[in-house]
């Protein structure tokens, strides 16, 4: 069927409400506004060259808004992260090739014949896979479903020290020598001998809850963005993607990974919904944001 | 600038198609090169504690003595760098080639108090903390350690050992939930032999 996200904007009209001005964001744009922004702002481990042309062709296009729909400009963007990564490419994070895969099918739905109904599906597809095979890693690794990998970085992992800390009931004190003595030892020690990591009692049991609760939101993330349009999964595809975000990113900040599914999520937001999809991507970009920069 | 009418499915299948073959490529290499799963777009992130930055990269002389714990190893070109990331044979094997080429000054475990002061940080700090520990909490040193000539004071004397070779090891971590300890697992090992030439 059709995919009714790739409705061309109302045209623009003077004043009006908030929900008037709201109807009158072109998403496909609005999403790649903020592709654009993640992308100049994400530059870090890349050499000065790919740095350079990376934030000539991003800032370019912020500023001269119609070279966004122009395919070279994205292209030009491929071929740059895979200058950057031709070395490293089996130590490149998710997020480097996520955002080199956007790039792409955003090029490509630019030369399509309905560019919008492209750059929809390609959202909608490419999140469906990433989340699928996130799913299925999860499932089949040996040190995560029994909890072991929660348990671990809860008390091991500074990004996941807000939730132990609140819920985990350990204080920063308890996490600080274990964390010093695996650097010590890990450089110099015995490795077969381990290094102790700090106890909590209630960690125990908060991470059973986050492993299951991360299976189930990924899954579920996966089946609705894989669900044929129309499908009850499909329509309500945003909305579990944004429980999944805030669920996750405002525990484990991970700002540019969130980012780009944010900007794909606008591209491809359920317009069954009104204007609900889009809002929220907006408020988890917003929340993301203040949660990645504001020490807690 | 459009694509023909035939290659348009192109613009819909081409980047999903690329990003399943991209997923194939790295379990392929987590399976057969002991690739970690969290890098190299398998989407693999978040679903063990095998980080790459967890993993422990070890080097070691080998001695007529025994093995002897390189402290700091050298620069060795971008291999050293990835050698945790994806441990392949021929890359673990380029590494230690390149340490058993290397001048090494090998000392015994007596010499650390002597070699304090002008021994790395970190190894300091873990040389403290075993005189802070209490009886049997203390943690194992190596029991003899490889550093570069011109890294110590000439007044403290080497074992004597004879470099035969070197060792790279590349451990992954592995969390023991029930005794609250990370035990690290040994992944791969790389070896190579000191080049000797006769003397005529």
């Amino acid at each position: 069927m059709m995919d009714p996200a790739v409705a061309a904007p109302p045209p623009a009209s003077d004043g009006g409400s908030w929900a008037d001005r709201l109807r009158q964001i072109d998403r496909v744009e609005l999403g790649l506004t903020m592709t654009l922004a993640m992308i100049a702002i994400s530059m870090h481990e890349m050499t000065w060259y790919t740095q350079l042309g990376v934030m000539t062709l991003a800032v370019s296009a912020l500023v001269i808004r119609p070279l966004q729909w122009n395919p070279l400009l994205w292209f030009g963007l491929v071929v740059v992260f895979l200058v950057s990564f031709r070395a490293t490419w089996f130590q490149q994070n998710n997020h480097d090739y996520l955002k080199t895969y956007w790039c792409a099918a955003v090029g490509l739905s630019l030369l399509a014949a309905s560019p919008r109904q492209a750059l929809a599906w390609n959202a909608r597809i490419v999140i469906g896979l990433c989340f699928l095979f996130a799913t299925l890693w999860k499932v089949l690794s040996p040190d995560f479903l029994n909890g072991e990998f929660f348990h671990y970085f809860l008390l091991q992992d500074t990004r996941f020290e807000l939730i132990a800390r609140f819920l985990g009931g350990v204080s920063p004190a308890e996490l600080a020598p274990g964390r010093t003595e695996r650097v010590l030892y890990s450089a110099f020690g015995d490795p077969a001998a381990g290094t102790a990591v700090a106890h909590a009692a209630r960690v125990g049991w908060i991470s059973p809850l986050l492993t299951w609760w991360t299976v189930l939101m990924e899954g579920l993330v996966a089946a609705a963005f894989l669900s044929p349009l129309g499908t009850f999964l499909s329509k309500w595809r945003d909305v579990v993607m944004v429980v999944f975000m805030v669920s996750t990113y405002i525990i484990a900040p991970i700002l540019f990974f969130a980012w780009i599914l944010c900007g794909m999520g606008v591209v491809q937001a359920e317009p069954a919904r009104g204007r609900l999809g889009l809002v929220l991507y907006i408020g988890v970009f917003v929340l993301i944001l203040i949660r990645f920069y504001v020490p807690v | 600038m459009t694509l023909p009418a035939p290659l348009d499915r192109l613009a819909y299948w081409a980047v999903p198609l690329a990003l399943v073959v991209g997923v194939l490529v790295q379990r392929y290499h987590v399976v057969a090169d002991a690739q970690t799963a969290w890098t190299g777009g398998g989407f693999g992130m978040f679903s063990t504690v095998d980080v790459p930055g967890a993993r422990l990269t070890r080097a070691y002389v080998l001695t007529d003595q025994g093995p002897a714990l390189v402290l700091e190893p050298p620069y060795l070109g971008e291999s050293w760098r990835l050698v945790y990331t994806r441990p392949t044979p021929e890359r673990l094997e380029r590494v230690a080639s390149g340490l058993a080429t290397i001048d090494w000054l090998v000392y015994n475990a007596d010499a650390y108090d002597q070699l304090l002061p002008y021994l790395p940080d970190r190894f300091q700090s873990l040389l403290r903390s075993v005189d802070a520990a209490p009886p049997g909490g203390a943690p194992t040193l190596p029991s003899r350690i490889a550093v570069r000539p011109g890294r110590v004071p000439t007044g403290v004397e080497p074992s004597g050992a004879v470099v035969e070779g070197a060792q790279i090891e590349v451990w992954r971590p592995r969390f023991d939930r029930e005794g609250g300890r990370l035990r690290p697992v040994l992944l791969r090992t790389g070896r190579a032999s000191r080049l000797t030439f006769p003397t005529p």
